[in-house]
């Protein structure tokens, strides 16, 4: 690579890549005729070195999309024969489901423990259960029944006002908006990541 | 960037919930990443070597976890402990 010789006080000129992949020193040139490493005036060769650092970034995509991710991540470690593995890289920035995987690395936790887990094999303790996702609301399910109940005169009344039958579907089409949103807990899968990160050397924060 | 396809549209009629469809997914994303690899396999030894790291398909494997499917059905989906597995080790 030709380095460039600038002036001090003259601004170099980074490009948008070599920002990130290059960072900057200064140093005085040395006079190649007279061997003398001090700098001449106002003459200062930039050198650049390596200061990179390399990011992993596993997508979402749910329980399908993490597994996949997984799989990817365990042929990756298989691709490379020597340099980074998936657990060193220097950051880990993870969307959704990614998000997991990237914590889980982050802690040390490795590709392989985490493909044994999801087999069956090795440290159950990584293994994500249904429970950990999925919660039945049945408080919510209860309190949909009794508004349901509490509305249904009111709903019928409407439902004449507006000129339509009074069938079951379009009473039940009405009290929808009672119902509970849906299974998928957030707590839950909280209290998974907590738990699986909870042992010694590991954070959450 | 290593995703999906286009054509790898079977990929999404796995159930989330179903732990042998998980496996299924996991040999999915190896796979697809494996091929991905095979493709490309000039272009990103040269990226991985301005990194500083060496690369080789000698050490992939097609179907890695696939071997997993010996596991009695009713095992994997409850996902108790597996017994020895009869498959050839890779």
């Amino acid at each position: 690579m030709s380095l460039p010789a600038v002036r001090p006080g003259v601004l170099f000129k980074a490009s948008t890549t070599n920002i990130h992949r290059w960072s900057l020193v200064s140093f005085p040139v040395a006079d190649a005729r007279t061997g003398s490493s001090l700098p001449k005036a106002g003459e200062y060769l930039y050198a650049f070195r390596v200061g990179t650092k390399a990011p992993l970034i596993p997508g979402g995509g749910g329980i399908t999309g993490g597994m996949y991710e997984l799989g990817a991540l365990s042929a990756l470690d298989d691709f490379i024969v020597s340099g980074r593995r998936s657990g060193e890289f220097d950051l880990y920035v993870g969307i959704s489901a990614g998000s997991i995987l990237a914590a889980f690395l982050a802690n040390g936790i490795t590709v392989r423990a985490m493909c044994s887990a999801v087999l069956g094999e090795g440290d159950q303790g990584f293994f994500l259960r249904r429970e950990d996702i999925y919660e039945l609301p049945i408080g919510n399910l209860f309190r949909f029944l009794g508004r349901s109940l509490r509305s249904l005169g009111s709903v019928v009344r409407h439902i004449r006002k507006s000129g339509q039958a009074v069938t079951f579907l379009n009473i039940l089409a009405i009290l929808q908006q009672f119902l509970p949103a849906g299974f998928f807990s957030n707590a839950n899968l909280e209290r998974y990541v907590a738990r699986t990160l909870s042992g010694e050397g590991r954070t959450t924060s | 960037m290593i995703e999906p396809s286009p054509a790898e549209s079977s990929l999404f009629i796995y159930g989330s919930m179903n732990f042998a469809e998980r496996v299924h997914s996991l040999n999915y994303g190896y796979n697809s990443s494996v091929y991905y690899f095979m493709e490309n396999f000039d272009i990103l030894r040269e990226r991985f070597a301005r990194h500083g790291m060496e690369v080789s398909l000698e050490r992939l494997a097609a179907d890695r976890f696939l071997q997993q499917t010996v596991i009695p059905p009713g095992r994997r989906r409850f996902g108790l402990t597996r017994q020895q597995s009869t498959a050839p080790a890779r």
